[in-house]
């Protein structure tokens, strides 16, 4: 967070087309079971998604879409292809470089919210902060800042189970945001919400885009994905469509600020 | 009916889907109950024994011991005395030292006729009675010296083979059954039968008392009769001593006194450990339980209905665990409460008070464990049953500001501990119970290594003491195997419940190690206090029970406090390490506990 009004800071910013996608896969596949009860999740998908890029993966129930989005986020392993995230391959990574990766470099958003239920909305928020080695005050500071950027200043104590759905999708989100990550993956998360929520989340993720903040949101409704500069579809686990949408996706930012995770 | 049947249905479905859980349902109450039932059956195991060889060898009431040369006046004024229904011929015995098999003891050498007497007819378990020259040897005795039908005794240099081998109720079991010792304090020994003339020729110069076995018209009151009816003044000038039957059972029983306390405690404690392992349980299924009420309540059943679905499901299992447990505890019981050969051992049935006491346990036990999810389930409405998680979690704000400065590992383990008080408790009590049985077993040790755990040398107490020894192991090794079982089974699912809370965090960014580090953390945590609490409690708690036992030394008592802490670390680390080695997202997708 900066005091400039953006949710994002530089380091997320588009990228220049010589620096490469941010998140790309390769061959990517996951398959469950064997035999006859054998299931292609993920089948051989190749997708590109560049920095500051905001992308929208549509599909029927079970095409695939939370799949390939775990994938991308090292919560499920593939069984083919690769990943790079940043320009470093991660498929192969153990779980502990995993949580690193997480850490540092990808943050999430979950149709369920995933929100601590004993932790207040601040303490959810300051949570990513201090597992990536923040001082308790940093991680406060940080989470006092996002959670009025999202504007849930006067929600800061109260606990998940005081908050609407909107509320907590919006917690959700400024906790997805606190370590300034490379990429926002966000699975339906508008899923459980009513049309208000869904309004404001969609201003949210509009500002997001506008800051240059990578984003891949999974997602079933044709608001969402109308908003995102690039919509794929999947079907039965393989990309059957790619388009582009006119929504002046266009400034970029050096690859190198992208890569301050590592290590 | 049709609602009786359809908690069966739903009961019996459940079962047959998840049989893992109904296993470790069953080991764990059957282990509490039959160490329960194993306690309070040895006492009753001791005094069956003793009535079974008493109305098998017509065992007296009372027997009165006369040093008199000529013990006829006392069988005479006994005989007018009131009270006496039947009496045996005086028995003439001496106290003598008996060789067996290169090795020597004291026993009474009883000289009896070749006929069967009206009181006390010692049965012949091997061989034949006793005949000119040959001796009959008591069956404990026999049996601790390996005397065989065949062998041969020397009694005053002259040996006699053995025709026989036998028991009686007459006396107390080997080594309490020398009588003949006379006036004085009296030495441990056995007993053996002669016929009356080999006995008055072995005699030499040792004193000679003789024994008359008495039946009493009221056998129940034989202290009564001797208080009032043969009173000092109607026994003569001679020294006449008594012992009524109920001083023999005593003396029996009081062989195998620290064994009871050992099983009844044990019991006890397994009963805690499994309620540690179905509180586990409980927990475990808690969130399909909720489901499962939710879904029968959508349904229409109200809230008993619901309560009577879900208590079934333990409840069908308790009582099956229960009838194992009684039976392999009475089965048992006659093996280890078995103070010597020396009496019929049988089993029998086990006693109405042993039953209700088995049967409080068990419910106790299981409405201890599984009675709180079950009536949160019922009762909670149907939207908020089928929507919500199945524990309410804790909020601690203090407390979270506080580890916000911890290690990432220290900080998700505190903070677990704190989200779940209820399961740190489980964790506290189940460490404590394993704690406890260590330290006692400790104890025992020390005070066996200080000396025999009766204080008495003889083979017959060696022999008792080692098989207390075997008792205390036992329901050590079980307690061990349900509490290694525990810790396994608590970690485990306390893996299981935090997987929704440990996966977010791992989205976050927390590493595996960090979360096999906290899972450890929130089991530690309770379990160092209990362990500090549980060593000197159980070191205690022998102490209470017997008064010449040794507190275990100081390096002992460390190696106990560490390895528990080690093993509940362990057992923790191994399931929450299984865990942690998969994706995170799988677990993200569960349903939340």
């Amino acid at each position: 967070m900066t005091g400039d009004g953006r949710l994002v800071r530089g380091r997320s910013r588009r990228q220049g087309a010589d620096d490469g996608p941010v998140l790309r896969a390769a061959g990517l596949s996951r398959v469950y079971g064997r035999g006859e009860t054998l299931v292609r999740a993920v089948d051989e998908i190749d997708l590109d998604v560049p920095a500051g890029q905001t992308l929208a993966v549509t599909g029927p129930s079970g095409c695939g879409k939370s799949t390939l989005l775990q994938l991308f986020g090292g919560l499920d392993r593939p069984t083919g292809g690769k990943i790079w995230l940043g320009g470093r391959r991660i498929d192969h990574l153990g779980e502990r470089a995993l949580a690193g990766l997480r850490r540092r470099a990808l943050g999430f958003v979950f149709q369920d919210f995933h929100l601590m239920d004993e932790l207040s909305a601040a303490e959810n928020i300051e949570l990513p902060a201090l597992l990536a080695g923040a001082s308790p005050r940093t991680a406060r500071d940080r989470a006092a800042g996002i959670l009025g950027r999202v504007g849930l200043a006067d929600r800061a104590r109260h606990l998940p189970s005081e908050l609407s759905g909107g509320q907590r999708q919006r917690v959700a989100i400024a906790r997805a945001l606190v370590n300034e990550p490379l990429v926002v993956l966000a699975d339906e998360p508008t899923g459980n919400l009513d049309s208000a929520a869904t309004h404001d989340i969609l201003r949210l993720f509009g500002e997001l885009r506008a800051a240059g903040q990578t984003l891949v949101v999974v997602t079933h409704d044709e608001r969402v994905a109308a908003t995102a500069d690039r919509v794929v579809s999947l079907r039965d686990g393989t990309l059957v469509d790619d388009t582009r949408l006119d929504n002046g996706f266009g400034d970029t930012a050096p690859l190198g600020s992208l890569l301050s995770w590592e290590g | 009916m049709g609602r009786l049947l359809l908690v069966w249905r739903l009961a019996a479905r459940d079962l047959r889907r998840r049989p893992g859980e109904a296993a470790l349902f069953l080991v764990a109450v059957t282990a509490a109950t039959a160490a329960l039932s194993l306690g309070l059956a040895t006492g009753n195991a001791v005094t069956t024994g003793f009535e079974k060889t008493r109305e098998a060898t017509a065992g007296p009431d009372i027997t009165a011991i006369t040093t008199a040369s000529d013990p006829s006046d006392l069988a005479r004024r006994l005989a007018k005395t009131p009270g006496v229904a039947a009496q045996s011929d005086p028995i003439f015995a001496f106290d003598a030292t008996v060789g067996l098999h290169g090795t020597s003891a004291h026993t009474s050498v009883e000289g009896r006729d070749t006929a069967p007497s009206t009181v006390d007819r010692p049965l012949v378990t091997d061989g034949s009675w006793v005949r000119p020259g040959g001796a009959v040897i008591e069956r404990g005795f026999a049996e601790v010296f390996g005397v065989r039908v065949g062998d041969s005794v020397t009694i005053g240099g002259r040996d006699y083979p053995v025709a026989g081998i036998a028991i009686s109720a007459a006396t107390p079991v080997y080594p309490w059954s020398d009588w003949a010792q006379g006036p004085g304090p009296t030495d441990r020994g056995g007993r053996i039968w002669l016929t009356t003339a080999d006995a008055r020729a072995a005699v030499s110069d040792a004193s000679v008392v003789h024994l008359i076995h008495l039946k009493l018209s009221d056998p129940d009151a034989p202290v009564h009769w001797r208080d009032t009816v043969f009173a000092p003044d109607n026994r003569g000038e001679a020294w006449v001593n008594t012992h009524n039957w109920q001083t023999v059972l005593q003396a029996d029983t009081n062989m195998i006194r620290d064994t009871r306390p050992t099983l009844v405690i044990g019991g006890w404690l397994l009963a805690a450990a499994a309620i540690v392992t179905l509180a586990a349980l409980a927990a475990v299924r808690a969130t399909r339980d909720n489901r499962r009420a939710g879904l029968l309540k959508a349904v229409g059943a109200g809230p008993r209905t619901v309560a009577a679905v879900l208590l079934a499901q333990y409840l069908l299992p308790t009582a099956v665990a229960t009838a194992l447990g009684l039976t392999a505890g009475t089965l048992a019981a006659p093996g280890l409460a078995n103070p010597s050969a020396g009496l019929l051992v049988t089993v029998g049935p086990p006693t109405t008070g042993t039953v209700v006491a088995v049967l409080l346990l068990a419910t106790l036990v299981v409405l201890a464990g599984t009675l709180g999810p079950v009536l949160r389930a019922a009762r909670t409405s149907t939207v908020h049953t089928l929507a919500e998680p199945a524990h309410p979690v804790t909020r601690r704000p203090r407390l979270t500001a506080v580890t916000a400065y911890l290690p990432t590992a220290l900080l998700v383990g505190v903070r677990l501990v704190a989200r779940r008080p209820g399961r740190a408790g489980l964790t506290a009590i189940g460490t404590a119970a394993i704690s406890l049985m260590v330290a006692a077993l400790l104890a025992y040790r020390a005070t066996a290594g200080h000396d025999t755990g009766t204080g008495l040398s003889d083979p017959a107490m060696a022999a008792v003491n080692a098989r207390i020894g075997e008792v205390v192991l036992g329901v050590t090794v079980a307690l061990v195997a349900l509490s290694a079982l525990n810790a396994v089974f608590v970690g485990w699912s306390s893996a299981v419940q935090a997987r929704h809370a440990l996966a977010v965090t791992r989205t976050l960014g927390a590493t595996p190690g960090q979360v096999v580090t906290a899972l450890c953390t929130a089991q530690l945590l309770p379990a160092v206090p209990a362990v500090l609490a549980g060593i000197p409690g159980g070191i205690a708690l022998y102490g209470f029970l017997d008064a010449k036992s040794v507190t275990p030394p100081a390096s002992w008592q460390l190696i106990a406090t560490l390895g528990v802490l080690l093993a509940v670390g362990v057992l923790t680390a191994l399931p929450a390490w299984a865990h942690a080695r998969r994706p995170a997202g799988p677990a993200l997708g569960a349903e939340a506990a």
